[in-house]
């Protein structure tokens, strides 16, 4: 009767035990579904990055003034330069200055860290891939007079392009610092340079220029990394193709490179 | 004999508890408030001019540019913006909807027009009139899709009144249509999307500014194009959360 006594509580502490693991398990996977990685449990899981590419034109002589001023932050732009964010304004102060100076695109992001994130602004550029020949009807459209006679060559098939501006990054707070944050970086701007005309109103094709970049970097928390001095060969130098040239010849230009990352610590809304 | 009648009560009174005790861990858990909250967010593409953004930072007193001021807006900050940005020559909302979830989950919205391009085309003669001269007419099309998308995952709160989340937003529009040749027309279509992990606070809205290259000046190619002026987009994302309220 005795050992009958002790099953019954043996038992009982067994369900006791059961109940305590079931509980255990169920609590657990909530919490899965709720924080389904280990930094969102992490107070770092609310940060996230704010991180900004701006592609600036200006003309090479405009830059090397900025550099000759006699602000010293300003005069190690040569390179590659990291800027906190007093120096930037200043710098973007002194670069809108010039009359050159040309935001050929930005673009910002903020994704939370080690979060690949994608901005892209972009045109579809429609332009003629393929011609054949072809009697236009004589029309009274002034807008295409050289076509009015006889057979010409005309647009058959049609091809697309983006241009724009495209920022695919990577942030990563550091776990050694909270106030570092590593960058992988892929910006990419592009747009129409303009366009060769082969000797037909119709025949004119766009031509793109493309600036990309892969790089992987370390900022601190609110600064941004300048890459500066890259000059740029105009249009009219980097094409000896076709018999006519829609654009004046332009004065030598050098790009910046503006990337700027910030840590950005939200709270519940109050 | 007597003396075993309290080692007989004991033992069914220790069942008693455990199984009592058993019984208030195996109940499920009442619903907390984040399990009766529906999160909604709202999506605003809006296209502006330079001035009206530094007129609208001015007017909010701070930089949208984190290193120098914040990109995280309250709601009365987030209408002064739509006010200084929007309207007669200052900008227009190209794109707005919204999604809403429960907490782990998603929603989709497509809000599109599906736009026939011509993709190829030939220089025929009118069967009725073969002395004619030949027109360019389009034998061949695509489809496109333009308008606006959202995709929204909730990945998990950090805190119940922060919404931490996956996003696809995407919106196209068509700004123009180039004429190459007389009976050819061609779209010049300009998309905005982006693909990120945000948190965004409830009843917040995290914004964007994006300023595009120099737009597409086709007047080269389509003597018919207009140029179009300079713009800065701004992608508005806005957090909602709507918990339901005890009986």
């Amino acid at each position: 009767m005795r050992a009958f006594r002790y099953l019954i509580l043996l038992s009982a502490l067994g369900a006791l035990c059961a109940a305590f693991l079931w509980q255990a398990i169920t609590t657990n996977s909530a919490a899965q579904v709720a924080e389904p990685d280990e930094s969102a449990a992490k107070p770092a899981g609310i940060a996230q990055i704010w991180v900004e590419a701006a592609f600036i034109q200006i003309d090479t002589e405009d830059l090397d003034n900025i550099r000759a001023s006699a602000d010293t932050t300003l005069n190690a732009l040569s390179g590659s330069v990291i800027l906190d964010a007093k120096a930037k304004a200043k710098l973007l102060v002194r670069l809108k200055q010039r009359e050159s100076f040309e935001v050929l695109g930005s673009a910002s992001l903020v994704t939370v860290s080690e979060q690949q994130a994608l901005m892209q602004m972009v045109e579809e550029v429609r332009y003629p891939a393929e011609y054949g020949t072809g009697a236009t009807p004589k029309t009274d459209d002034k807008d295409w007079p050289s076509l009015l006679f006889g057979s010409v060559l005309v647009p058959t098939k049609f091809e697309e392009r983006n241009v724009g501006i495209r920022l695919n990054v990577t942030p990563t707070i550091s776990p050694h610092d909270p106030k570092v944050i590593t960058l992988v970086l892929l910006p990419e701007v592009s747009f129409p340079a303009g366009y060769v005309n082969f000797g037909s109103k119709t025949l004119t094709q766009p031509v793109f220029t493309s600036w990309d970049l892969v790089t992987t970097v370390h900022l601190r928390d609110g600064s941004t990394l300048v890459l500066t001095g890259v000059p740029t060969k105009s249009f009219e130098e980097s094409l000896v193709l076709g018999p006519q040239l829609d654009r004046k010849p332009r004065g030598a230009k050098s790009s910046v490179l503006l990337i700027s990352a910030k840590i950005i610590h939200e709270g519940p809304a109050k | 004999m007597t003396h075993r009648r309290p080692y007989t009560v004991a033992p069914r009174a220790l069942l008693a508890a455990v199984a009592c005790l058993a019984l208030i861990f195996l109940l499920p858990a009442g619903a907390t408030e984040s399990e009766t909250t529906t999160f909604t967010v709202a999506v605003s593409f809006v296209e502006t001019t330079p001035d009206a953004l530094a007129h609208a930072e001015a007017t909010l007193g701070f930089s949208l540019d984190p290193t120098q001021g914040r990109c995280i807006l309250s709601g009365d900050e987030h209408a002064a913006l739509l006010r200084a940005v929007t309207g007669k020559d200052r900008g227009r909302v190209v794109g707005n909807g919204s999604v809403s979830f429960l907490p782990g989950g998603s929603d989709k919205l497509n809000a599109v027009e599906t736009v026939r391009v011509p993709q190829r085309y030939e220089a025929r003669t009118d069967p009725a009139d073969p002395s004619s001269a030949p027109r360019i007419v389009p034998i061949e099309f695509t489809e496109r899709d333009v308008g606006l998308r959202i995709e929204v995952k909730d990945t998990g709160n950090p805190s119940p009144d922060l919404l931490r989340m996956g996003v696809i937003l995407e919106a196209s529009r068509i700004v123009d249509w180039h004429s190459f040749a007389p009976g050819t027309t061609e779209p010049l279509i300009k998309t905005w999307s982006l693909t990120a992990t945000l948190v965004v606070p409830v009843e917040k809205t995290l914004i964007l500014v994006n300023r595009p290259h120099e737009p597409f000046d086709s007047s080269a190619l389509s003597p018919a194009a207009k140029p179009t002026p300079p713009t800065v987009t701004l992608l508005l994302i806005q957090a909602k959360g709507a918990a339901l309220s005890a009986k």
